[in-house]
């Protein structure tokens, strides 16, 4: 009884996500309505994401950032694909961290350089070309650190949600170079191949019988370096731009060059 | 130096995440970690035991976190009390589980099988259990299966997949209510050795071949396999035992299984009748008449244990009487047990020698000037030829009866 009614509970949130992803592919095709509908529908969303990036409550009527939070949840409606992320609103969720951090470095930065001008010019004209350039480089560093931050964040949530904490994740990475390549291997299978995928965001468990069919290796190496390998597809499946990029060693190069 | 991204900062560490995708703790330096921002990692501060988190964790002191001192103190306070109102028993070694693969290890559990002391026997040993996780008061189970990753990881399990357990257990063994407890420490390894797919033989030792062993330096399980190697004639040197893998002495006695196999089941004709020449030759045929109507399960190993046990003895009483199995006369005595002591420089000169050809390669040490270690090679060589041949004949082949064999 309890299961046939939870078995309904859940099925028809299965639906109602499914659903959020055909609205989006219907928009795209030019549903305006919708589109507006959507974006209202889902305001408590934006304004939730938005104010966790700015560590603060965000009063939709008066807050810049969140107007910056529907204009990117408008584009997440628009770029959205189905091998962005593990579901729209995790999709859109990066996407407004991503915009919201941009807007929020912008405005401060225009408000030093204004001060800057405050105190006189001669002081800024002295700054040599490479004092600009490292300064623009730092500024470049530090944006990808706050973006790889946001995607940390959201990382962490996602872990939270497989039952998965940062802390335990050191115990269970392999310790060699090998192992680990084997177990990066493992987790680009199930972030492409689609029915592992599924079951596996499905379940909030790796799909382990599948997954030992497809690979040759056995049922205790992939339980033995399960959690690894939960967050590493997660890396994958989610749209982690800036952390990809800093694990390019890991997921480029297949083979060599990327031990110690 | 390496680098990685700061992914959580606790209050005493920062987990971090290194290009190359791996997930490293590492012990806080300096104050300001910011997540996401990239940090060099110090070989350093590296974390290796994170014990101090498990423990936060499990007491549930989470909401005492900020401060630090506070903490601190209700800890150590908490620490106190609670050591003196545990029970007393809790903390003695119940019994000693001695693994040997390559590294040899020995772990003290509890009576609720927990480990609670760790003792490495070699380098190898000691480089396991640096890197093992917490063990400290973890069941008996879990410790071991990480034992078993950690060799594989370190590249001592890759070959052979050899493992010998050793037990001993500090209680009488007449006492009832130990033998389950046995029973449990026993299924437990072979559980782990199923699961991990190994090479198991499971050896009991008794109180004092233990000690003994412990006296020497080496490890029990070792030391069971010299005392077993011996009463089948195969003479070794305590320091060949000490040097090798035990792939390596399985290689050489021809299956460490075998040899506890043969030995098991003439216990009593070889208190009975002493040895005579024809000795292995029945035990043999005693195994193979035994082996079909003994299945391999747990009270088997139980008897097999208890009978071991007694057996272990008996090495030592021929010792002192000289009386030596039939194939290892004119061999160099193998020296342990009680004339361990008197007879250890012969050893020492034996170890330089073979040290020395084992320098030379496997081809050289049977070519080699040194005639000593030719002739012992050889003769071992022989004596386990003749072992084979004749299990051949008795129709058993090399079937591993003491070793449960995994699939």
């Amino acid at each position: 009884m309890l299961k046939r009614f939870l078995g309904k509970r859940l099925r028809t949130f299965a639906e109602e996500k499914e659903e959020i992803e055909q609205q989006v592919f219907r928009i795209q095709k030019g549903d305006e309505e919708l589109r507006n509908r959507l974006i209202t529908e889902y305001q408590p969303f934006i304004c939730k994401v938005v104010s966790k990036v700015c560590k603060r409550y965000i009063d939709p009527s008066q807050d810049d950032e969140f107007s910056i939070g529907l204009l990117a949840f408008d584009e997440a409606i628009q770029s959205f694909a189905p091998g962005k992320g593990s579901s729209f609103l995790s999709f859109a969720d990066l996407v407004i961290r991503r915009r919201v951090i941009d807007f929020v470095r912008k405005e401060t930065r225009q408000r030093v350089s204004l001060t800057l001008d405050e105190r006189g010019e001669e002081e800024e004209r002295t700054e040599s070309e490479a004092e600009i350039a490292a300064s623009l480089h730092r500024y470049e560093l530090d944006r990808e650190a706050e973006h790889r931050r946001e995607e940390i964040l959201h990382f962490e949530e996602r872990l939270r949600e497989f039952g998965i904490a940062f802390a335990e994740l050191p115990e269970q990475t392999p310790k060699h170079a090998d192992a680990r390549e084997n177990a990066l291997s493992i987790a680009r299978l199930v972030a492409t191949d689609q029915n592992l995928k599924k079951a596996f965001l499905q379940t909030k468990k790796l799909p382990i019988k599948e997954l030992v069919k497809k690979v040759h290796v056995s049922r205790k190496t992939v339980e033995r370096n399960r959690k690894y390998i939960v967050a590493m597809s997660l890396i994958l499946i989610e749209d982690y731009v800036y952390l990809r990029e800093y694990l390019s060693p890991a997921f480029g190069e297949k083979k060599g060059g990327n031990g110690k | 130096m390496r680098k990685g991204i700061v992914l959580k900062v606790e209050d005493d560490r920062v987990t971090v995440l290194t290009p190359q995708g791996e997930f490293v703790r590492v012990r806080k330096t300096r104050g300001d970690y910011e997540i996401g921002g990239e940090i060099l990692l110090e070989p350093s501060s590296i974390a290796v035991l994170p014990e101090k988190t498990v423990f936060r964790r499990t007491l549930a002191f989470g909401w005492l976190r900020q401060k630090r001192a506070l903490t601190a103190a209700a800890l150590a306070l908490f620490l106190v009390i609670a050591s003196f109102s545990l029970p007393r028993g809790s903390q003695e070694v119940y019994a000693y589980v001695s693994v040997d693969i390559n590294p040899s290890l020995e772990l003290a559990v509890d009576e609720r099988l927990r480990v609670i002391e760790i003792h490495p026997y070699d380098e190898e040993g000691e480089r396991v259990l640096a890197a093992l996780p917490v063990w400290q008061k973890r069941p008996l189970r879990e410790v071991a299966e990480h034992l078993v990753e950690v060799s594989e990881q370190q590249g001592y399990l890759q070959r052979g997949r050899e493992m010998l357990i050793t037990m001993t257990f500090m209680a009488d063994q007449e006492e009832n209510g130990e033998s389950r407890l046995q029973e449990e420490v026993e299924t437990t390894i072979q559980e782990v050795a199923a699961e991990e797919e190994l090479i198991l033989t499971a050896v009991h030792n008794s109180k004092e071949q233990h000690e003994e062993a412990r006296r020497l330096g080496i490890s029990p399980g070792r030391y069971a396999v010299a005392v077993a190697a011996k009463e089948q004639g195969i003479a070794l040197s305590l320091a060949e035992i000490e040097g090798k893998s035990i792939s390596e002495l399985a290689r050489e006695v021809g299956g460490i299984g075998r040899l506890f196999a043969v030995k098991r089941p003439d216990r009593k004709d070889e208190d009975e009748h002493g040895n005579g020449p024809q000795a292995g030759q029945e035990r043999n045929a005693e195994r193979d008449k035994r082996l079909p109507e003994k299945p391999q399960g747990e009270k088997d190993v139980s008897q097999r244990g208890k009978k071991t046990q007694k057996n272990t003895d008996a090495p030592e009483k021929k010792a002192q009487t000289g009386q030596l199995p039939p194939a290892s006369k004119g061999e160099p005595a193998l020296n342990h047990g009680k004339s361990g002591g008197k007879t250890r420089g012969d050893d020492e000169k034996r170890e330089g020698k073979w040290r020395e050809g084992r320098e030379k390669g496997p081809a050289n040490k049977r070519t080699g000037k040194d005639d000593d270690v030719r002739d012992d090679e050889r003769e071992r060589k022989q004596k386990a030829d003749r072992d084979e041949k004749a299990d051949r004949e008795k129709k058993n082949g090399g079937k591993e009866y003491g070793g449960d064999k995994t699939p």
